[in-house]
């Protein structure tokens, strides 16, 4: 049986379900009806699609007290400075979060959520039930399809967290997303929406954990929209437990001469696919995009990366190192489009994936597309293996080859997390990295 | 006599499917520094990659004893641990590890295999200090990469560095004048001068006399077509440098 007719199916059967508001009923239905990505559509050739095979997609239900404790001792130490929202299970909870919520926060119910069930803390933080704002248009000329998954996140997420920054204010967010709910029962939809006034500046953190050792499945939805003169650095760590599955989408505008930076590390869940649609519309508007992905035993991890250049001097740097051992399967797919307005854009893409396993794959693709003369693009993709005279070297000193292996590929992916400034989030990123490569080196001696 | 320190036997070595090694026999004693002179291609390079342990060199038949060992059954980090150190024409960038951490992890492997405990953090930063004054570097290369944006000059240094601070037993120096600057050549000289010692002895691969003006060698080797085509004193490099390798080549033939 086709996996997409079969999944199409349960999600048919969900929109018919009682409980699910008229509205919501619609938005799925409309999903549903353009279909959802296959292994034939473009930009999901290396995503694991089988992830959605039995897959239940009903909202989970607010998180209760044996939830919030599970997610509550997955929380890493607090980071200096940030305020801390942490949604479990697509529910934002304020015991697990920065009290009282800082004034940017808002949590938006809907009129027509999905549960019913009282909220655990009405009236204790702002709320407002108006639907969430109207989400930003997808990006021109993308195949709606790459949005099908926020559509989903959009007809079953049972709340909308806001950020909101003021003209020129300054702020420190570290979002924690995480599932607990077992995918056998229901799913976690997460959903942000993320507005960066003029000349205000966010550090954003964003965390998707697992708790437990439940099999979890989440889809978030992030739309962010970047003021004129803003910055924003999002730091985006996937760390998800083994047997989790995992879809995010998020949507960027970025307007004139705003800067925006991003590391994303992604090192755990079983399955993981992650797609960004990105749109320097402003002048000058820059994006840096740097995207560590850790492989191993037999989990897959797919990202496609689209940004389209439409303001004139756009920039975008975008770098990716992928380490695949065991079995795993590495796929990262940069689209990089320069619209015929974008005069004067410049695009550098560096992809490069290493093997690490006999059995392991990886799929690098630079994709440019390019309707003006006036560019600057470059772009390298490579696939291999250790570097045999970087090797050599290192055991000509002695170092024996589980330390020189160790060691190259640490070096490998290091240099993409040493830029993050706040020593003690490097340091956590250095040590799920750590963790995840089994590495047998003391990495805090290479700092 | 005393058993030499390196005994090379009727080696013969491929890279390739390319006979590069073809009988070569050479003894070094402890306590000597020998250069081994020769033109471009005659194999200089890939007998100190050979005795290294490089991937790829294919011995086919020939014998190396070091230290009364047999040398090629031992893996290149054996070699290395067993006090054999080769200084590369080109050493290699690489960014991400730096310089501190490797010569540390270098040192710790060595101090491993001869049953001490892991050197001191006070004491090695000391060392490595003493050392680099020695060899006129910055402390700020400590920080960065391995050979990460050196010059070809730092590069070299930083290979004798290395050696000063791993105290081999047999250096195998490949081409370290290369592209070194008279004074920068004075230093690299000094540094490698300070090594000698009686129980100790230093190979110095070079295509070019004018290094051994400043480290003064006990035997000078040519060779040529994979194996020694001549040896003799220090005289032999200052006649090179009159007549050219032609008149041995040629009479190798």
């Amino acid at each position: 049986m086709p996996t997409a007719a079969a999944t199409s199916r349960r999600l048919e059967q969900l929109a018919t379900e009682a409980g699910l508001a008229p509205r919501r009923q619609a938005l799925l239905k409309a999903a549903l009806a353009a279909g959802l990505p296959t292994g034939r559509d473009e930009n999901w050739r290396y995503a694991n699609l089988r992830a959605l095979d039995r897959q239940v997609f009903s909202a989970a239900a607010v998180p209760d007290a044996e939830a919030l404790q599970l997610a509550a001792a997955a929380l890493p130490a607090a980071l200096e400075g940030h305020a801390r929202l942490v949604v479990v299970d697509g529910w934002l909870s304020t015991e697990l979060s920065t009290t009282p919520l800082p004034a940017i926060v808002t949590r938006l119910e809907n009129e027509d959520a999905l549960s019913t069930t009282a909220l655990d803390d009405a009236g204790a933080s702002p709320t407002t039930t108006r639907t969430p704002a109207t989400p930003l248009r997808a990006a021109s000329g993308a195949p709606t399809v790459d949005l099908r998954f926020a559509q989903l996140n959009a007809a079953l997420a049972p709340q909308t967290l806001s950020i909101d920054l003021p003209y020129g204010s300054t702020a420190a967010v570290e979002l924690v997303f995480v599932a607990t709910a077992d995918a056998s029962h229901s799913a976690s939809h997460p959903a942000l929406q993320l507005r960066i006034g003029d000349g205000a500046r966010l550090d954003l953190v964003e965390r998707h954990l697992g708790a437990g050792a439940a099999a979890t499945f989440s889809n978030a939805d992030l739309r962010i929209e970047v003021g004129t003169q803003a910055r924003l650095r999002h730091t985006r760590l996937q760390q998800l437990g083994p047997r989790s599955k995992h879809f995010d989408t998020l949507r960027l505008r970025a307007h004139d001469g705003a800067e925006c930076e991003y590391l994303v590390v992604a090192a755990g869940a079983q399955s993981a696919r992650s797609t960004a649609l990105l749109e320097l519309l402003g002048r000058e508007a820059s994006l840096r995009w740097d995207a560590v992905s850790l492989g191993d035993r037999t989990q897959i991890n797919d990202a496609f990366v689209r940004v389209e250049h439409i303001g004139r001097g756009t920039r975008t740097r975008q770098a990716f190192r992928g380490i695949a051992a065991g079995r795993s399967r590495l796929a990262f797919n940069g689209h990089m489009i320069v619209r015929d307005s974008a005069v004067g854009a410049a695009s550098d893409q560096s992809l490069k994936a290493l093997l690490a396993g006999t059995e392991a794959e990886a799929d690098v693709r630079p994709q440019l597309e390019i309707y003006i003369d006036e560019v600057r693009a470059s772009h390298g993709a490579t696939v291999g293996k250790l570097d045999e005279q970087m090797r050599f070297y290192l055991l000509s000193r002695g170092l024996d080859p589980a330390t020189a292996d160790a060691l190259l590929k640490w070096a490998f992916v290091e240099d993409m997390v040493a830029r993050i400034a706040l020593p003690a989030l490097r340091h956590q990123v250095e040590d799920v990295m750590a963790a995840q490569l089994h590495t047998v080196i003391d990495t805090a001696e290479l700092r | 006599m005393s058993t030499p320190l390196l005994s090379i036997r009727d080696l013969h070595a491929k890279i390739g499917g390319r006979e590069v090694l073809d009988g070569l026999t050479l003894e070094i004693g402890a306590g000597e520094v020998h250069a081994i002179m020769g033109p471009n291609g005659s194999g200089k390079s890939t007998l100190a990659y050979v005795l290294a342990g490089r991937p790829g060199y294919e011995v086919t038949s020939g014998s190396v004893s070091y230290r009364g060992q047999d040398l090629l059954s031992l893996a290149p980090e054996e070699r290395a641990r067993a006090g054999l150190f080769l200084g590369f024409q080109y050493p290699v960038e690489i960014p991400g590890v730096n310089n501190v951490y490797l010569l540390k992890a270098a040192l710790n492997a060595a101090r491993k295999q001869q049953g001490k405990p892991e050197v001191d953090a006070f004491e090695f930063l000391a060392l490595v200090r003493e050392k680099m004054k020695l060899m006129q570097m910055d402390e700020a290369f400590l920080s960065r990469g391995v050979n990460e944006g050196f010059s070809g000059g730092e590069k070299k240094r930083n290979e004798i560095l290395q050696m000063l601070v791993l105290e081999p037993t047999l250096a195998l120096l490949d081409e370290t004048d290369s592209g070194l600057d008279i004074d920068a050549l004075k230093v690299v000289a000094h540094g490698v001068n300070t090594l000698r010692s009686a129980e100790r002895a230093i190979v110095l691969v070079t295509h070019y006399q004018r290094l051994l003006d400043h480290i003064v060698p006990d035997r000078v080797h040519v060779l040529a077509r994979g194996r020694i085509a001549r040896s003799g004193d220090r005289d032999l490099a200052l006649e090179l440098e009159r007549r050219g390798y032609d008149w041995i080549t040629g009479a190798a033939a």
